[in-house]
């Protein structure tokens, strides 16, 4: 049997291919360097050192709660867009029957328009607070 | 045992037991990698948890044109870049790598001398002192066991450099273990 004797580039690939199981037929590969190569290759590869973070509960968890909270937007959404629909449908129904009833409406909503945007305001700011400090809290 | 377009199909269709899976097989792909680009470790666990949620966001665009690991692992590898950009700025992903050597002139501390006692702890730790490319390239060859054109295709380096770094890298620590015993 003949003894290797080529690049370190080629030294590095056999002993990888050796470690495989795939030796190179014909020759021995002996030396410090090829020991060292195969010492440090069967240490690159020792499952002892790997970093392995379990992450696996902390994952399903955020995504569960995104898609709660995605759920939970779309149900709102859906809600929303409803009523809409049941205003405008009221609104239109009330402009078929009785067209002054739409302007007495309006001018009712235009007496207290400060009343009306403050409770939106209201509710808009306890959703807010809610979202922000509460649901945190929690 | 189910293939990974069945996986995929169960996950998009909102099975979260099925992406259970896809990260239980893919956590130690993603943490050795994530591990060796962001080295602190609270750190690479964040960075570990927001490549699984990208995943998950993005599985939809995923078409089979390459492997599933190599797609999961350049996901891993572009989070885990952008996060050290991030924090500590472009000037660290710029290292230079002709002086890659200057990392283990420096005397080592009483923790290395310690380390020594292991073999591959103290590889490992040789590991650490690399520069990025460099242990990017290793992780992604002996731990994650990926061709070097599978490499370029998750980093974008050119596959001849991939092999030069992967070299280079071997050659530093063979001669740094040469002194291991001494």
């Amino acid at each position: 049997m003949k003894k290797w004797n080529g690049t370190e580039e080629e030294l590095q690939r056999l002993i990888e291919q050796e470690l495989k199981g795939t030796p190179v037929k014909g020759y021995t590969i002996t030396g410090e360097d090829a020991a060292l190569y195969r010492t440090l290759f069967k240490a690159m590869a020792d499952p002892r050192v790997i970093t392995s973070f379990a992450i696996e509960e902390t994952v399903i968890h955020t995504i569960a709660k995104k898609q709660d909270n995605w759920d939970r937007f779309y149900i709102i959404l859906l809600g929303t867009i409803y009523c809409g629909i049941a205003l405008l449908t009221g609104i239109v129904a009330l402009m078929i029957v009785n067209a002054s009833l739409i302007e007495q409406l309006i001018t009712i909503l235009e007496d207290h328009k400060l009343i009306i945007i403050s409770f939106l305001l209201l509710i808009l700011c306890n959703r807010v607070f809610d979202h922000f400090f509460v649901k945190k809290l929690a | 045992m189910q293939t990974d377009t069945e996986l995929i199909s169960r996950i998009i269709s909102g099975d979260l037991y099925a992406f259970r899976l896809l990260v239980r097989q893919h956590e130690r792909l993603v943490s050795a990698m994530v591990g060796r680009i962001v080295q602190e470790t609270t750190e690479a666990e964040d960075v570990c948890q927001n490549v699984f949620i990208r995943i998950h966001q993005k599985l939809h665009t995923f078409r089979g044109q390459s492997k599933l690991s190599t797609w999961i692992a350049r996901i891993a590898y572009s989070t885990a870049i952008n996060h050290v950009k991030s924090t500590a700025g472009r000037k660290a992903l710029s290292e230079d790598l002709f002086e890659a050597e200057s990392y283990f002139v420096a005397d080592e501390d009483p923790e290395a001398a310690l380390i020594k006692k292991d073999t591959a702890a103290y590889v490992q730790r040789m590991i650490a002192k690399l520069p990025r490319a460099y242990r990017t390239v290793l992780t992604l060859y002996h731990i994650s066991e990926l061709s070097c054109r599978e490499i370029e295709e998750i980093t974008g380096m050119p596959e001849g450099t991939v092999k030069n770094y992967l070299f280079r890298a071997r050659k530093l620590l063979k001669d740094k273990l040469k002194h291991y015993d001494r």
